[in-house]
């Protein structure tokens, strides 16, 4: 078998059209009689020897060999040639396809244009990222214990975020119930920043800062008071002030959580993160670590006093 | 084929190291809380006990020590001072506020020398996510 032949039945075989119509004439045989043979056309015949159809089936080859009177590798075309023949008409339904070529410059810009692509979208995704956790141009958000004492003080803080690289100026509108009393505010503010149970601050930030004041209320158990609050940048930023705006009265110290008679290490570890930024208002902070080292208190009403069990 | 092959196994690189990078960016913040302080007993006998404590970035803002003691031992005076010596209970406690970076070192004498193991309870907020992390230590 030589390398331009196939194996199988309906293999393709490459024919040299040249040596079929030569060894054809030496025969004086007439294209017509290679056709019957064959049981093609002499248009067929005509096409292989004028190398139109330079493959053809290995049944025909064989055929074409037997009427020839030759073996069906005299009718081959040689290795050699094969390269260098080239049919240039479109390619007819008996012959073999082209093979696809192997283009590395296409393979390795398609690589490139993938890559670029990845990087594209990996970008596209970490700016949204970056721009989605920033913070906005300002924001407020009141932090406010869950219950209290009767008349015993308790403090409120206002964070407030915001522009992280300009200094903003604030101001905070906060509105505390009829029977609340303020017992100090930080910053401090004047005589005309605070009336009607309204406090109004206006202050510089810059990316974050905090309000805060000291208040007691007075009222039954069980009864919630609301606390409610606007920040403003400028005429037209104003906006209710987020978090917490409702404070129940009770039994139990307002560092005391969860309400078990106990300022556990958690509960005294939250009220140093959250308050011990704010220096110039009086948290009472003494009176809490001597709940936290004891082993339990209870609130007496009638004597307006804690009892601290050691 | 051949050239289906090797275009898979290049976007295959491609896509690992997209998804290595991803996970490097967004794990940034996730190492372990307990990671932030560590400690260890440098003396457990006698009657000195000498604690260490290593504190990372980023440290917590307050730091709650207890020490506990079997039953019997009895303490005589704490470096720093502690805020509540309870020989009662054999608990020690102490507060740090405002803590930073770097080491600190607890010494507790005792009146007689230690019967028993110690072993001391840390307590704090991660200031990454608020969380409230608790540390046991143990000679």
């Amino acid at each position: 078998m030589t390398d331009n032949s196939f194996a199988g039945p309906m293999s393709m075989i490459k024919i040299n059209g040249s040596k079929i119509k030569l060894l054809r004439e030496q025969q004086g045989l007439t294209q017509l009689y290679l056709a019957t043979a064959v049981e093609v056309t002499t248009d067929t015949i005509s096409r292989w020897e004028n190398r139109r159809y330079p493959s053809i089936k290995r049944d025909n080859g064989l055929k074409l060999a037997e009427a020839l009177n030759v073996q069906l590798e005299d009718l081959l075309e040689e290795t050699s040639e094969n390269t260098a023949k080239t049919p240039h008409s479109g390619i007819p339904p008996n012959v073999t396809p082209p093979e696809i070529i192997h283009s590395k410059f296409t393979q390795k810009r398609l690589f490139f244009i993938v890559l670029g692509t990845i990087v594209c979208i990996a970008m596209t995704f970490i700016w949204i990222f970056v721009h989605s956790s920033q913070p906005l141009l300002f924001s407020a958000k009141r932090i406010l214990p869950a219950h209290c004492i009767d008349g015993q003080p308790f403090p409120v803080l206002i964070e407030v975020t915001g522009a992280p690289d300009v200094a903003t100026a604030i101001i905070i509108k906060e509105s505390l119930p009829m029977n609340g009393t303020i017992h100090t505010t930080s910053p401090k503010v004047t005589t005309g920043g605070l009336r009607n149970n309204q406090i109004r601050w206006l202050k510089k930030i810059t990316r974050a800062g905090f309000f805060a004041y000291v208040v007691s209320v007075s009222g039954k158990d069980a009864v919630d008071f609301s606390f409610t609050g606007t920040a403003a940048i400028s005429h037209d930023s104003e906006s209710s002030i987020d978090g917490k705006n409702t404070i129940a009265v009770g039994q139990h110290h307002w560092a005391d959580s969860n309400k078990d008679n106990i300022i556990s290490d958690d509960e005294i570890l939250a009220v140093y993160d959250l308050y011990s930024e704010i220096t110039d208002i009086n948290l009472n902070i003494d009176l809490i670590e001597e709940i936290w080292l004891g082993s339990e208190y209870s609130w007496d009403s009638a004597r307006a006093t804690y009892k601290i069990i050691d | 084929m051949s050239k289906f092959t090797s275009l898979y196994s290049h976007n295959k690189i491609l896509a690992c190291v997209f998804v290595f990078a991803i996970i490097l960016v967004c794990d940034s913040e996730t190492t372990n809380a307990a990671n932030l302080i560590s400690g260890k007993y440098l003396s457990a006998d006698g009657t000195t006990l000498i604690l260490s404590l290593s504190i990372q970035n980023p440290s917590p803002a307050n730091l709650i020590v207890e020490q506990s003691l079997p039953q019997g031992n009895k303490v005589t005076t704490t470096s720093p001072q502690a805020k509540k010596i309870d020989n009662s209970r054999c608990k020690v406690k102490w507060l740090f506020r405002n803590i930073r970076i770097g080491n600190i070192t607890l010494t507790t004498k005792l009146k007689a020398p230690l019967t028993g193991n110690p072993s001391a309870m840390v307590r704090y907020r991660d200031p990454r996510n608020g969380s409230f992390t608790e540390l046991r230590i143990s000679p």
